[in-house]
């Protein structure tokens, strides 16, 4: 019982650490089946510069005092349709649409914020401070959240379809290029809850590793998700239990979580391999 | 029961006694440069035909099938199935295609993708009912996959993917069926299962166009052979096979 307590006590005796609570499950919840896709469809990259354009946005909405949150949301959904558009018949190919537009948007949002002579202030953002959640990110979390869930269950065969077989998609007349701009959208929608939690550079970590180690342990496409979810939440929780314990980043702690996580998926699939190659030999 | 199609155009009936396919004077580009991958073809097949697309590499048998199916823009020419524009009626026509156009490590069993065979008629939002079902199953029975049903797609072998996607195009229910080379790197299991199902299709009164580079059996398993020649320039031989009208005897 000590134990228990012990455990709960933070989140009994602080208001904050609930926040942070509630924040995390749903980023986890958010980010998790998303990233599942971001990994099958090997969009990591656009994650990760997803991520980082979002920072001009953030640095606008707060040099004009407007909510970060629609900054963000704003540049990050401009640079989806961006790099869409930029690469669309592969006139640029993906991977160089994005690098422009990516590093393009980081140093404008650098260069806005040496504007205003104080990095300081945007620390959080770029390392994340879950610590610091308020009521009202909460509940724009939580809108997200049920934005991007439900179209992610809503939508689940159309996604899943256009995901490994687009001609066949196409065929049908379901529009392969329609469903990877509402993936991006919603991709985009998922990177500015993320980075509340783990801050810019670390987010394509919460949408990457979960998913990944995920797909080390099973091949079906719910079964993924669900486990994924349970990593990301898992970690979450864990990671910032340890940052409150040991004062240390929670950003970075609830990284390293999910990394120790994607660890132990992959020690789970050699011992699950080498068993069975033992049986069979 | 609620239906909201992919595309807006969906279930129009086919006009009567129109041709099974009908492409007159078709040019398509190709899809990575700016030369004609296709230039005058023209072509009819009828309903319940089983019709052989031969041609060197490259002479546009692939192209052709794509552009029947919709999945690349008309230059010049017209595409009439059943009598009706590409794009009018998606059921209709199923596309078998190459097997590298699908990524097989996609976390799926074989069973989903051969539900993926009834999408067209479910539209957004409506999930596999009952006869979803016994359609799948039936195409799975059919093509001797019962067994593997729940294996990942991505752990079957070669033929065993190729029956996968002929299930799926089964499934669909589908008239007009363009299969783009289905005999490739296939056992002969899977051919002689292959040469029964389009047998089963033709007295069923469906149409089959198969791109294939095997001339050993045209005869036998087709009515009616298309050429393709020398990628833009196009020739057509069409007719119904004998032996002695086989334009590519062996």
């Amino acid at each position: 019982m000590n134990i228990l307590n012990d455990l709960l006590d933070p989140f009994i005796r602080f208001e904050f650490m609930r926040n942070s609570l509630a924040a995390v499950i749903l980023v986890g919840l958010v980010c998790a089946p998303i990233g599942v896709y971001v990994v099958l469809r090997r969009m990591a990259f656009i994650g990760d510069a997803l991520a980082h354009t979002i920072l001009p946005g953030i640095v606008f909405a707060s040099i004009r005092g407007l909510n970060l949150f629609v900054g963000a949301v704003l540049a990050a959904v401009a640079t989806a349709l961006g790099i869409g558009w930029l690469s669309r018949r592969e006139s640029v190919r993906e991977d160089t649409a994005i690098g422009i537009v990516f590093t393009g948007m980081f140093a404008l949002g650098i260069l806005l914020m040496s504007t205003t002579r104080t990095f300081r202030d945007f620390t959080h953002i770029l390392f994340g401070n879950i610590l610091g959640t308020t009521r009202d990110d909460l509940i724009l979390t939580a809108i997200i959240a049920v934005i991007v869930i439900g179209s992610l269950v809503l939508f689940h065969k159309e996604f899943e379809l256009t995901s490994f077989d687009p001609t066949h998609a196409e065929v049908i007349g379901l529009k392969a290029d329609r469903q990877r701009y509402w993936l991006l959208i919603l991709l985009a929608l998922t990177v500015v809850t993320a980075i509340q939690a783990v801050g810019v550079v670390l987010t394509s970590a919460m949408l990457v590793t979960p998913a990944a180690a995920a797909s080390l342990v099973t091949n079906r496409l719910p079964r993924m998700m669900m486990v994924a979810t349970v990593i990301a939440i898992g970690s979450g929780v864990v990671g910032l239990y340890f940052s409150y314990r040991f004062s240390v980043a929670s950003g970075a702690s609830i990284v390293l979580t999910c990394t120790a996580a994607f660890g132990a998926a992959w020690l789970i699939r050699i011992s699950v391999r080498w068993i069975n190659r033992r049986r069979a030999a | 029961m609620f239906h909201f199609p992919y595309s807006r155009r969906h279930y129009t009936a086919p006009v009567a006694g129109a041709p099974a396919l009908e492409v007159r004077q078709l040019s398509v580009m190709h899809a990575d440069s700016d030369s004609l991958a296709l230039k005058d073809v023209s072509l009819v097949v009828h309903p319940g035909e089983r019709a052989a697309l031969i041609g060197p590499n490259g002479a546009g048998k692939t192209t052709l099938l794509k552009a029947i199916a919709g999945l690349l823009p008309i230059v010049s020419g017209e595409i009439l199935i059943y009598g009706l524009p590409v794009g009018a009626c998606h059921h209709r026509v199923a596309y078998l295609p190459q097997r590298g156009e699908i990524d097989w490590r996609f976390p799926i069993t074989l069973r989903h993708l051969v539900m993926t065979g009834r999408y067209v008629h479910l539209g957004w939002l409506r999930r596999p009912g009952r006869e979803d079902d016994m359609a799948v199953d039936r195409a799975l029975t059919i093509m001797g996959l019962s067994d593997l049903a729940q294996r990942q797609i991505g752990q079957l072998s070669g033929g065993q993917q190729q029956r996968t996607l002929l299930a799926r195009a089964l499934a669909q229910d589908a008239d007009l069926l363009l299969l783009d080379e289905p005999l490739n790197a296939i056992d002969k299991d899977t051919r002689a299962m292959l040469a029964t199902v389009m047998n089963d299709l033709r007295q069923q009164g469906k149409t089959v166009i198969m791109a294939t580079h095997d001339l050993s059996r045209l005869e036998h398993d087709f009515e009616r052979v298309l050429t393709l020649v020398d990628g833009r320039e196009t020739i057509l031989l069409e007719g119904v096979i004998t032996p002695e009208t086989n334009p590519m005897p062996l």
